[in-house]
């Protein structure tokens, strides 16, 4: 049922991202030439371009003069320039986006200039650039050169555009669209690359996408239950992209809907210092082959790997000096002056005078965070995917660990917007390295994005919970930063040191390690500190320089 | 003396009625242009029109007449509905909604095929002839709930739906009545069309031609426009501040200068 404008505005009144117009001067302006009531929200902290989801139009808050962003927005809204098939035609094309709104925001002056305002028209140049909304996409996707889309033009947002304005999305159109074919012009971003998994095929993908975007919620059969059931991987991306599709932070679906086993978290706002409660929906599941879905295992390869077993079992056997031994091979003399003079001051002697270096364990819990996000999907030139590199490690890592006497669980870690964070359970702490393990970790598929604090935080709980040993590590295998709906840049960066922080706090040693991508280094470095990061370009190398990475961070947090 | 200019079927259906002998209802906003059309139907009617203003405290006697003291004698005097009626005027009660009941039942005798007036004080019965008209008006969207009009008298009455003139009449009046130029009447009428089409709580009354006629006179006397406008359109609708602060983006963004 779509929200109507005002439940809508009252909720994000509850959000901290947004601020409301409290000073309802635009509201008016923006409803006149709309024709229908609007309401405007600004948004904290961020010199953001204009835009609109069809019932609220968002600004940022600077001082500056807002009216003729809202008049240009207000006047997109009460045009036919949107509707859902011409949104998702803009997902990843930022280009055709804007040279698309220019073209509208032009055509809409001269076709309304009987009565739309005198300080609107004066921006518009007299000739007509098109005549109709077909001939401003034709235009914008053609190569025909326009002047540059000027800033208070704003920007087109076709996630949140899709969740707003409640306008129906007629299935035809998209599936049409999408078989049509991919255009070589324009520019892709990461949100496209969210469409393009090379191993389906366009059928597939168009079919999945009308099934979401018409509002089925049958995905397939052994559809996800309540979280932590099994379900496959395809299933899972099916629900997360729904999840994200559907009204985005406005969607009552997510907010009082929690499923049975979601866990809540904070996440931190950085620029603003200050957690926003309750805002992170994480839960557990269980993957299962996907039966439809060819290719879709990664084949796991033979886990022995001496050098990584060496250099790991270092780590648990060092041969510490102890005194006041009753045998051992040395005497210690402080002790024996004591003995003698006890002995002939007729004390009674303390008879443990020998030292002995003796083997203490250091008994360890590691939970490995796998990301399993699209990027890691990506295949290179080489034909390999990071995802096979990260897996291996973590594999071997799990068997080797295990052998060595350690406790060890692994869970792959996606999301899709904060409303739907997800780790993928391979191995607990309480189950047995086995077939059944392995079976898992190759039904893993990347997809989705990367909110790396939510899946920090739910897999610390996690730690504390079951770990069960004196020594707690959290290894993060990542091939790059946190990259997900509304947490990017430095808010994603500032959110995921907190939740490490928040970590170590705990007792947990955190570390990060990166495998064959060209991941930022140097950003993951200064998140997770230079002595809890490791980027190396092969697998292999990460056999002999494990123990020292570990050991760093154990010893970090040993001294709180 | 500016003439009106027909938005609608207005005039047509006026004549009609006023031929056929039936009452009638001008329904419209406050400043839609009610008492200029009537002002202009008189003139082309050649009556003579005599108009009240509604209000509470009219009585029945001050519409039909009373008696007053004269030195040390009674005497009748006409009120103007008595008037109206001897003389074959139009009447115009503007706003009947404010007036009390018990004085718009004098109406209802006229109102009908009676077209009586009854005075009783002085037990007289006036019939009234070909020429007389009874115009009652009427702003249904703003309205007291205890002073609705009543079902009894709303029947006996021809309704005339009077709306805000389309822009390039609206215009067209402007001109007329103040002689502005075109470019600023353009500007304050899409102003005004602006503001008619939000449904704000906190604007009870939209901004009226009439208010535009009073901008634009202020405009001739030598105020800017936006003043002229702040002046004559927004001071008037509202007092919420707020509302206030919107109307004022609205006159930056319509009004130039």
């Amino acid at each position: 049922m779509p929200i109507s404008a005002d439940e809508k505005y009252d909720f994000l009144k509850q959000l901290s991202d947004y601020q409301p117009d409290t000073t309802p001067h635009y509201a008016m302006l923006a409803s006149a030439i709309a024709g229908y009531s609007v309401h405007i929200v600004y948004q904290s902290g961020r010199t953001a371009l204009a835009y609109n989801d069809g019932q609220i139009i968002y600004l940022s808050d600077d001082t500056a003069d807002h009216s003729l962003e809202v008049m240009i927005q207000a006047l997109l809204m009460g045009g036919d320039s949107f509707d859902g098939s011409i949104l998702l035609k803009f997902i990843g094309r930022a280009r055709a986006a804007r040279r698309y709104l220019y073209l509208e925001v032009h055509r809409h002056i001269y076709t309304g200039r009987h009565s739309l305002p005198a300080k609107l028209l004066r921006i518009s140049s007299p000739s007509l650039l098109s005549k109709s909304r077909e001939h401003s996409l034709e235009i914008a996707f053609g190569r025909e050169k326009l002047p540059p889309t000027p800033d208070i033009f704003g920007v087109i947002r076709p996630f949140r555009a899709l969740g707003g304005g409640g306008k129906p999305v007629q299935e035809d159109a998209i599936a049409e669209e999408l078989e049509g074919g991919e255009d070589e012009a324009g520019e892709s971003s990461k949100l496209l690359k969210l469409f393009s998994n090379p191993l389906m095929s366009n059928g597939f993908l168009s079919k999945m996408l009308q099934d979401i975007l018409g509002g089925s919620r049958q995905s397939e059969e052994g559809e996800e239950g309540a979280a932590g059931d099994m379900v496959s991987a395809r299933a899972q991306k099916q629900k997360g992209l729904q999840s994200l599709l559907s009204l985005s932070p406005f969607s009552r679906a997510f907010a009082p809907e929690r499923e049975a086993g979601t866990a809540v978290y904070p996440e931190w706002d950085a620029l603003n210092e200050k957690y926003k409660e309750n805002w992170t929906f994480v839960a557990e599941y269980m993957p299962k082959e996907d039966l439809e879905e060819e290719n879709s295992r990664t084949v796991i390869p033979d886990l022995s790997n001496g050098i990584m077993r060496k250099n790991l079992a270092q780590l648990g056997l060092n041969y510490q000096p102890h005194r006041g031994q009753p045998l051992g091979d040395d005497i210690d003399i402080d002790d024996l002056v004591r003995l003698v003079i006890d002995s002939r001051t007729g004390h009674p002697a303390d008879e443990r005078i020998y030292h002995a270096p003796l083997k203490t364990r250091r008994d360890l819990g590691v939970l490995i965070l796998l990301d399993i996000s699209d990027s890691v999907g990506e295949i290179r030139e080489d034909g390999t995917k990071v995802h096979e590199d990260q897996l291996k490690v973590a594999c071997q890592l799990m068997q080797i660990l295990q052998q060595l006497g350690d406790r060890v669980a692994l869970y792959g870690y996606h999301s899709w917007g904060r409303g739907h964070v997800r780790l993928a359970q391979v191995k607990s702490f309480e189950e047995r390295m086995g077939g059944e393990v392995l079976e898992r970790a190759s039904c893993l598929l990347p997809s989705g994005f990367t909110r790396t604090g939510a899946a920090i935080r739910h897999a610390a709980g996690i730690v504390e919970r079951d770990c069960g040993m004196p020594h707690k590590l959290l290894v993060v295998i990542s091939d790059g930063l946190a990259y997900d709906d509304g947490y990017e840049g430095r808010y994603g960066e500032g959110d995921t040191a907190h939740a490490l922080q928040e970590t170590r706090d705990r007792g947990i040693g955190c570390v990060c390690l990166s495998i064959g991508s060209d991941a930022e280094t140097e950003k993951l470095q200064n998140i997770f500190g230079t002595a809890s990061q490791l980027s190396v370009a092969k697998a292999e190398e990460v056999s002999s320089k494990i123990s020292t990475l570990f050991l760093s961070a154990i010893n970090s947090v040993a001294r709180r | 003396m500016s003439t009106y200019i027909p938005v609608g079927n207005e005039v047509a259906v006026f004549k009609a009625a006023y031929e056929a002998e039936l009452p009638v209802m001008l329904k419209g906003p406050t400043g839609v242009g009610k008492t200029r059309f009537i002002e202009a139907m008189a003139r082309d009617l050649g009556r003579e029109l005599i108009t009240i203003a509604g209000h509470e405290d009219l009585t029945a006697s001050d519409l039909v007449g009373r008696f007053l003291l004269k030195g040390s004698e009674t005497v009748w005097e006409d009120g103007p509905l008595t008037r109206a009626v001897r003389e074959s005027a139009i009447f115009y009660l503007d706003e009947v909604v404010e007036a009390r009941a018990d004085t718009t039942v004098v109406l209802h005798p006229l109102a009908d095929h009676r077209r009586q007036l009854i005075i009783e004080r002085i037990g007289e019965v006036l019939h009234a002839k070909p020429g007389f008209l009874l115009v009652v008006s009427y702003n249904p969207g703003y309205q007291s709930v205890l002073k609705d009009l009543k079902e009894s008298t709303r029947q006996r009455m021809v309704s005339i739906e009077l709306d805000f003139p389309p822009a390039d009449v609206e215009k067209q009046v402007l001109i007329n009545e103040t002689g502005i130029d075109e470019a600023l009447a353009t500007d304050l009428v899409k102003l005004a069309q602006a503001i008619r089409k939000l449904d704000v709580t906190g604007l009870p009354e939209a901004a009226s031609t009439r208010t535009l006629v009073s901008a634009a006179k202020l405009i001739n006397k030598g105020l800017s426009p936006k003043e002229a406008a702040r002046a004559a359109i927004i001071g008037p609708l509202s007092d919420d501040k707020a509302v206030e602060q919107g109307l004022q983006e609205l006159v930056d963004a319509y009004i130039g200068g």
